[in-house]
């Protein structure tokens, strides 16, 4: 069941228009991750579903109840600050109860929701605290526990864990995840980091210059890109712009490239727009293929452990590999190829 | 480790020593001088008798009450003017910096200027009466200038003492984050439980500094009493310039004395109040409007 719709959200700031056309449904304990670089709009759009920036057009529905004119604190949704915006003159037990106050919630109730949140977030050492007592993890705890405490409908994550350090933040991210399953929460986190994205969402909705890009579970969005932007945004592909496209029997085309003639499976029709092929670098299978073989030298190796990044020039164009294979030497020339089933059309934006 | 306080203290001498020094001088010489020792002129003889007689005398008490009535009330007044104008203030916008250095304007005038500024308006034939006058709310001129209960005198303290709460409350409330208050406003907190629960905690320590400059300021005040407040009543400085004309220089000692205290206790109980009424969001706060209405009707 659909908890939250937005529709048609337009918003400017003077000449620019941050979001254009924008429409969002959610269902209940869904988890969303709006993901997109800096200046997209999609803190914007969080922004709007809280109540704290008012649309130039458009409608926000909770529950089905038009919201759009209700203020933040009328509002059942709760915000994660990337700040984490804890107040500084109250210790992490009167922060966690703050909402339980404010939103005016009888003593038995309050007393077992606090509980309940502490125990979840493991916080009952860190009740007599000030938050500059606490280190970067626990302060997100303490804001999530803020946040959920009151119950509300929506909880928002605006970028959490950006302050947070690269071990910290794989943590905290998994423990925003545990809570929002345990407490059953719709939750739209916004975040520039894909890995992010695609390891905490249910469904990722991938923004450009206040637009949806792509909106699909993190496996569709990463399998399958639509446009140049989600192919590039989310996880590394080889792109190569292309020309001269000849329908082959079954489905089959065949285009050609900066790195030469290749084949690939398209059911659809193509359109003005399909002007690009993609392929993920583990795609390539290093050694004996039959179609589309391609040769080139290495110039770069990378070893990672669990694999090998290779960036290899064809004809001056470099792509990059990513091979379980080992023993490879600076311009050494290999033979790869690549599936026509795993070479994907794109469309220009 | 002793070299380097002894090296410490080397550094401050030549700044604070010297204040301290000062400070240390002037309040002994009164002190002693208020007790009958280190006198200017006669023999010096341990005495509380100026003491004594300075108790016994209204003027003194009444002056007494006087200068806490225009320390307290000067300080309210420019605590209240200054806070919803620095929330005002607190995120720019086209004209918000001339408006704030007109605002401020008052740290710049001296309060003897301000003050006859003040009774060319409020004077017999001042703007306020002409303007009464034209619009023929009163045939005669009304007498505004040394009035009875001193609301010029503490119009002009707290035109003089605001901007600088200003100044303080400003700095406090734009240290305050957006974010801080819209988490606030997220979790329910309506205007002015934002004001009461957020704002004004955050800002105890400006609002609190303000306080007692302020407080010590007007109740210390000379210029402006002298000017244009009431003939009937001194205020406690008035009072010891007034003895030291006269030659009576351990009566203005034991007034100068009792500056000294009622500035320092007034200070620390300003401080304590605020603390006390405003530390803690209204919910955590020790004192709680029903236990205050529950103290009224008890005393009722």
């Amino acid at each position: 069941m659909s908890i939250l719709k937005v529709k048609n959200l337009f918003k400017s700031y003077g000449k620019i228009e941050v979001l254009k056309n924008f429409s969002l449904d959610i269902d209940s304990t869904e988890f969303v991750s709006l993901l997109g670089p800096s200046g997209c709009g999609k803190t914007t759009v969080l922004k709007i579903i809280s109540g704290f920036i008012s649309p130039d057009k458009g409608t926000v529905f909770i529950e089905d109840i038009d919201v759009s004119n209700t203020p933040p604190e009328k509002r059942n949704t709760a915000m994660c600050f990337q700040s984490y915006a804890l107040f500084p003159h109250l210790t992490v037990e009167d922060n966690i109860k703050f909402g339980l106050y404010e939103k005016k919630i009888p003593k038995n109730k309050s007393k077992d929701l606090f509980e309940e949140a502490i125990e979840h977030l493991s916080l009952s050492q860190e009740l007599g605290k000030y938050p500059n007592e606490l280190s970067g993890g626990q302060q997100q705890r303490v804001a999530l526990g803020r946040a959920l405490v009151t119950r509300p409908k929506i909880i928002l994550f605006d970028e959490p864990l950006s302050n947070l350090d690269a071990i910290l933040r794989g943590t905290v991210r998994n423990e925003i995840k545990r809570i929002q399953s345990e407490f059953k929460l719709t939750a739209i986190y916004v975040t520039h980091d894909q890995s992010e994205a695609l390891s905490i969402s249910d469904r990722v909705l991938l923004m450009k210059e206040g637009e949806i890009n792509q909106i699909d579970t993190p496996e569709k969005i990463y399998d399958n890109p639509i446009s140049y932007f989600s192919a590039s945004f989310v996880g590394i592909s080889n792109i190569h712009h292309f020309k001269n496209p000849k329908k082959l029997e079954n489905n089959f085309i065949e285009v050609d490239t900066n790195v030469g003639k290749l084949k690939l499976f398209y059911k659809n029709n193509l359109t003005d727009k399909n002007i690009y092929v993609s392929w993920r670098p583990e795609k390539a299978e290093v050694g004996e293929q039959r179609e589309n073989t391609l040769f080139g030298r290495i110039k770069s190796i990378a070893f990672q452990g669990a694999f090998t990044e290779l960036e290899v020039a064809i004809k001056n164009i470099k792509i990059k590999i990513i091979t379980q294979k080992r023993g490879f030497k600076i311009n050494e020339e290999i033979k790869f190829g690549i599936k026509p089933e795993n070479l994907l059309v794109l469309e220009q934006s | 480790m002793l070299a380097k306080y002894l090296f410490i203290i080397l550094c401050l001498i030549p700044g604070l020593g010297i204040i301290l020094a000062l400070i240390g001088f002037v309040t002994y010489i009164v002190i002693m001088q208020s007790i009958g020792l280190n006198n200017l002129f006669g023999e010096d003889e341990f005495t509380i008798k100026f003491w004594d007689k300075i108790f016994a005398r209204k003027s003194y008490n009444r002056s007494v009450r006087y200068s806490l009535y225009i320390g307290t009330f000067s300080t309210i007044f420019s605590i209240l003017i200054a806070y919803p104008i620095a929330l005002w203030l607190r995120k720019p916008f086209r004209g918000s910096l001339f408006i704030s250095s007109i605002l401020k304007a008052p740290l710049l005038v001296h309060g003897l200027v301000a003050a006859f500024l003040f009774l060319n308006v409020i004077e017999y034939h001042g703007l306020v009466n002409q303007l009464l006058q034209y619009l023929n709310f009163t045939d005669q001129p009304i007498r505004m200038r040394n009035d009875r209960n001193a609301f010029g005198v503490l119009f002009l303290q707290t035109w003089k003492n605001m901007p600088f709460a200003l100044l303080l409350l400003a700095g406090a409330l734009q240290s305050i984050s957006d974010d801080t208050l819209d988490a606030a406003r997220d979790l329910g907190a309506s205007l002015y439980r934002r004001f009461i629960d957020i704002i004004i905690p955050l800002t105890i320590s400006a609002m609190t500094a303000a306080a007692i400059i302020i407080f010590i300021g007007a109740f210390a005040d000379f210029t402006f009493q002298k000017i244009a407040g009431p003939r009937n009543t001194f205020s406690l400085s008035q009072l010891m310039v007034e003895y030291r004309g006269r030659g009576k220089w351990n009566e203005a000692a034991t007034v100068g004395v009792t500056l000294i205290v009622l500035s320092f206790f007034g200070a620390v109980l300003v401080a304590f109040i605020i603390n006390k009424l405003f530390k803690y969001p209204g919910w955590l706060s020790p004192v709680k409007m029903k236990n205050i209405k529950s103290i009224i009707t008890r005393q009722k």
